[in-house]
């Protein structure tokens, strides 16, 4: 009896307590984890995003954590151990459908369903955040690659056309490295990450080979091509140990004329370059080929964990974030591409040189969807092993596929395999 | 009674150091062990849904020829390392226990690289070792070679730069414990030499090794756990590659699990090289008996 | 000491060998004043031509705010380090208990796990202790793999000690814990600062354990800033070189002031009975 009064007035004053506190405290706070460094590019836009957000809702504080993009993972990770999800989890886009099934995303169908919007949306990065015909991500922006130039260069050596073929290159390298010393045709990123095989996928993909089926003759055509800018000295060694920035840095010190890279860059590295330069699709293996690029770009989610109160503020933010004129905001000052059709147009007036990203973003390619779904982060590493061993001379392109090849068939079950390839490889044929 | 106190007060001065270890790490070594027996992926790592595989992950990896090739480099990379570190530690040692003027400030400047972070070192050395990169510039420019070293990019030679790079680092930690170790050599042994007659070169083989060998024990010692447990240096140099060519036990066990999502791999990784250190130590111990 | 010319020939041969182990901080400490253009002039310049000090302002002005933490993590970590190593290396080396062996061996031992693997298992430990986004969860963390370092490294120092003046001083009736202090301590400062040393290097390099437990930026360390830069300018190498020099130049000052320097340290000459 005397433990059940205990109790009552215990429990009476949580309740005051409590009432107090969220009157207090009436603002709902939101927290949000990602990789965007805050003191440039998207960071920095994102913050400012969060601030105009704030300032229509006042109830809503937004607070942003930064953490460098190699962490992000083993950050989720144990926080999903631990039960300490941010609200609002943000995701580069071949990591999405691997979350929703381990549950770290919450299932946002019913939310969609109500939402007109859905259908906007570019087909690539529905299915970047769908996992079993469910949503658990909106995509805010997308990126790919292409190939840029530096036109000034160009018009010194008298080269009337940016490169539209893998000749192209070629001839054009040649022509550079025969005139300037210590200068080099392409340059890629190829070092020992994501990175070197997202680079290489427009080459393979525009040559419809496939990750799935690295020893066909497609593939390690690509592969041929690549090991060949580096034998003949038109890209430079050391492509083995560039990150994308590197490579950037190598174009604006003039160390090479061309190079390929992600829309990115516009207003972060390349922002004060004193140089003009020009932007064109990545060039496919013959003419007639189409230029095909995988699709990067990120995604915004809420926590498997979220708290029941917050759903509704985070969906805010959310929609907040991925209206057509925030987005195209965005976009522009992020130099990346919108990822729902009605956002495109406005980021086209705002800054022409996305024009080339902005078309191919319709079309290109989720990782995920190509490479094997949640085993792509495997196919990835064994692909790019084998692009190294090509480019740094240990193997010829043919055995260092036809052994990738083989250790990619054994990550399932055969018959899975057989069908899993045959899906892939229609896409490619479409 | 007063002997039970006596005791009882010895192993007061070891016990936090005990429950320390005990805490902090026993239990990730017993919990890497569990992971290494288990097929974890990042899906079922969140999920808590792994599968019990018993040896499966280890002898996976016993067939994995980026493990044969890590053994490999890491034979290469600690008998470098240690034996040239030690050398070149020596000599410095050696010659700067001789009076000369600016002494002092060089032994100053000499332990400098060792006070400067490892994150830094690793970023001068991919700078340095690169094909476009400083010392390429310099042999180019003085007409030693007419193509760049591929110093990290090419089959053989990366694990090697690694090395040269971590011997680097090593001889400052090598040169002042071995400094401190012959400045406590009495100097009275060296006059009786003198007297004696004793040849200088005498003197260091009979007189200053010898009484040495206690501080080159542990300095052979702590060089070995140094450099087996070096990860950032090769992760920011050349992370492995080209082609998983460089991996070491450490960043080998971060690749797989950290970019791979193989867990289970990654800590079998863990485990085995914990397994080879225990036996390299037990031997060093047994070595160290016979004396 | 008057030296000779023939002293002389003696430094002529040790700036060799000192020369090749500074040159690559020398370049560090030049290319944060040169353009990247001069950075990559071929041959290398030995002084900077157009020196400037813009990007030292730069990395500056971004890197400042993280200095306070990663001295009171690296001060932490010293701290906690030599308070439990000290005794342990002094009850294994000087007390002949049972189980020694047994003892050195697991120091040596789990110390040996790579500190990637320990960071999960550690998390969740730190996080049923809320220590996660506090200063001691990290110094916690890396004393893990300092304590057992410095513990071997002691030990080591300590056997070679002279039993003699801890006899004498347990004839007189001093108890364990003041021949610890009063003895032991004072014979052993060459040692301990080597330790010491050693720990605070280590915490102030520590970039894992600080990005892992540490998530609110504030409370980041240097090696976390510096980190972020990298991936803001990539291989911009004159502002990352002048960050690389403004994060070790806190421990170089450390260093000097740590009392005469650490070699006089060192070389205090314990064992010249």
């Amino acid at each position: 009896m005397k433990r059940n009064v205990g109790t009552l007035v215990f429990s009476l004053l949580m309740i005051l307590l409590i009432s107090m506190v969220s009157f207090a405290e009436a603002k709902i706070e939101l927290t949000v984890q990602t990789y965007w460094d805050p003191a440039m590019g998207s960071g920095m836009k994102l913050e400012q995003s969060f601030r105009d957000f704030m300032a229509l809702h006042p109830n809503i504080e937004v607070k942003h954590i930064f953490l460098p993009r190699d962490q992000l993972v083993q950050r989720v990770l144990s926080q999903v151990l631990t039960d300490t999800l941010p609200d609002i989890v943000f995701a580069d886009n071949p990591w999405v459908r691997q979350w929703a099934e381990a549950g770290v995303y919450k299932d946002i169908t019913p939310l969609i369903a109500q939402w007109e919007h859905y259908e906007d949306f570019f087909q690539g990065t529905r299915d970047a955040c769908t996992f079993q015909g469910r949503v658990y991500a909106l995509q805010l922006v997308t990126n790919n690659l292409a190939l840029y130039y530096n036109t000034d260069m160009f018009k010194e050596l008298g080269i009337a056309e940016p490169p539209k073929t893998w000749d192209d290159i070629k001839t054009i390298s040649a022509k550079i490295t025969a005139n300037l010393s210590g200068v080099y045709g392409l340059a890629f990123s190829a070092w020992d990450d994501e990175e070197c095989t997202w680079q290489f996928e427009p080459f393979l993909w525009s040559n419809k080979g496939s990750l799935l089926e690295l020893d066909q003759p497609e593939a390690v055509a690509a592969l041929q091509f690549w090991t060949d800018l580096v034998s003949e000295g038109y890209t430079a060694r050391d492509a083995l140990n560039w990150r994308q920035q590197d490579v950037t840095q190598q174009f604006i010190n003039r160390k090479t004329v061309m190079m390929i890279m992600g829309p990115w860059e516009i207003t972060s590295q390349l922002k004060d370059v004193d140089f003009e330069y020009g932007i064109v699709p990545v060039p496919v293996p013959k003419a007639g080929y189409n230029p095909v690029s995988p699709m990067g770009g990120e995604c915004f989610g809420m926590s498997s964990s979220i708290d029941p109160s917050k759903v509704e503020a985070a969906w805010q933010l959310i929609d907040y974030l991925v209206s057509p004129e925030h987005m195209a905001d965005f976009t522009a000052a992020a130099a990346t591409v919108p990822t729902r059709g009605s956002a495109l147009e406005f980021v086209l007036d705002r800054d022409p040189r996305l024009e080339v990203f902005a078309k191919q973003a319709e079309y290109a390619l989720a990782r995920t969807v190509v490479g094997g779904g949640e085993k792509y982060p495997e196919i990835s590493a064994i692909a790019r092993s084998a692009i190294q061993r090509a480019l740094s001379g240990m193997m010829d392109p043919q055995t260092a596929f036809k052994q990738a090849a083989d250790e990619i068939k054994e990550l399932w079950p055969i018959e899975e395999y057989e069908v899993l390839k045959n899906e892939v490889r229609e896409i490619h044929n479409r | 009674m007063g002997k039970l106190k006596y005791r009882l007060g010895c192993y007061l001065f070891l016990l936090p150091a005990i429950i320390y270890i005990c805490l902090l790490l026993i239990y990730p070594l017993i919990y890497n062990i569990e992971l290494s027996f288990r097929d974890v992926s990042l899906i079922s790592y969140m999920r808590g849904t792994s599968k019990y595989l018993g040896l499966g992950n280890y002898q996976k990896l016993f067939r994995d020829p980026i493990f044969h090739r890590i053994l490999c480099n890491t034979a290469i990379f600690m008998v470098l390392s240690i034996v040239f570190q030690f050398v070149l530690g020596l000599l410095l040692a050696l010659l700067f226990n001789r009076d000369f003027p600016l002494n002092n400030i060089f032994q100053g400047l000499i332990l400098l690289p060792w006070f400067v972070p490892i994150m830094v070192k690793g970023n001068i050395f991919r700078w340095f070792f690169s094909d476009m990169g400083t010392i390429n510039g310099f042999l180019s420019s003085l007409g030693i070679i007419s193509h760049p070293i591929p110093w990290i990019t090419s089959k053989s030679l990366p694990i090697i730069s690694l090395s040269i790079a971590n011997i680097w680092l090593g001889i400052p930690f090598n040169f002042i414990l071995l400094y401190t170790g012959l400045k406590a050599i009495p100097v009275e042994l060296y006059e009786c030499a003198q007297i004696d007659g004793a040849r200088q070169w005498h003197q260091t083989i009979y007189i200053t090794l010898p009484l040495l060998k206690p501080v080159i024990v542990t300095t052979l010692m702590l060089g070995s756990i140094f450099t087996i447990k070096v990860f950032d240096l090769v992760w920011i140099i050349t992370k492995g590659g080209p082609g998983n060519i460089s991996h070491l036990f450490s960043t080998y066990s971060y690749a797989l699990a950290m970019e791979q999502f193989k867990f289970g791999m990654g800590a079998a990784v863990a485990i085995v090289m914990v397994l080879i250190v225990t036996a390299i130590t037990i031997g060093f111990h047994c070595i160290k008996v016979d004396y | 000491m008057a030296h000779t010319w023939k002293d002389w020939k003696w430094t002529l041969i040790a700036l060799i060998p000192v020369l090749i182990l500074i040159i690559p901080i020398y370049f560090v400490l030049i290319s944060g004043f040169e353009t990247v253009e001069e950075i990559y002039h071929q041959p290398p310049y030995l002084i900077p031509p157009n020196p400037t000090s813009q990007y030292y302002t730069e990395a500056w002005t971004t890197l400042n705010h993280y200095l306070m933490n990663s001295l009171v993590i690296s001060v932490g970590v010293l701290a906690l380090t030599l308070v439990v190593a000290a005794p342990a290396a002094f009850a294994l080396a000087k007390l002949d208990l049972r189980g020694e062996k047994t003892v050195s061996f697991l120091m040596a031992l789990v110390q040996m796990l790579p500190v990637s693997t320990v960071v999960i298992p550690l998390f969740l430990i730190f996080f049923r202790l809320r220590l996660i986004n506090t200063h001691l969860g990290v110094i916690l963390g890396i004393s893990a793999f300092t304590i057992p370092f410095s513990v071997i490294l002691l030990t080591a120092y300590m056997r070679s000690m002279p039993w003699g003046l801890i006899q004498a001083a347990r004839i007189d009736g001093a108890s364990l814990f003041t021949i610890f202090l009063r003895v032991v301590m004072p014979i052993c400062k060459p040692a301990i600062s080597t330790a010491g040393m050693l720990a605070f290097l280590n915490a102030w390099g520590d970039f894992i354990f600080a990005i892992s437990f540490l998530q609110e930026r504030p409370l980041q360390p240097m090696s976390v800033g510096l980190y972020s830069f990298i991936g803001q300018y990539g291989t911009k190498w004159n502002l990352l070189m002048a960050g690389s020099m403004i994060y070790s130049l806190p421990v170089i000052i450390v260093v000097i002031l740590a009392g005469k320097g650490l070699v006089s340290g060192l070389t205090a000459g314990a064992f010249k009975e």
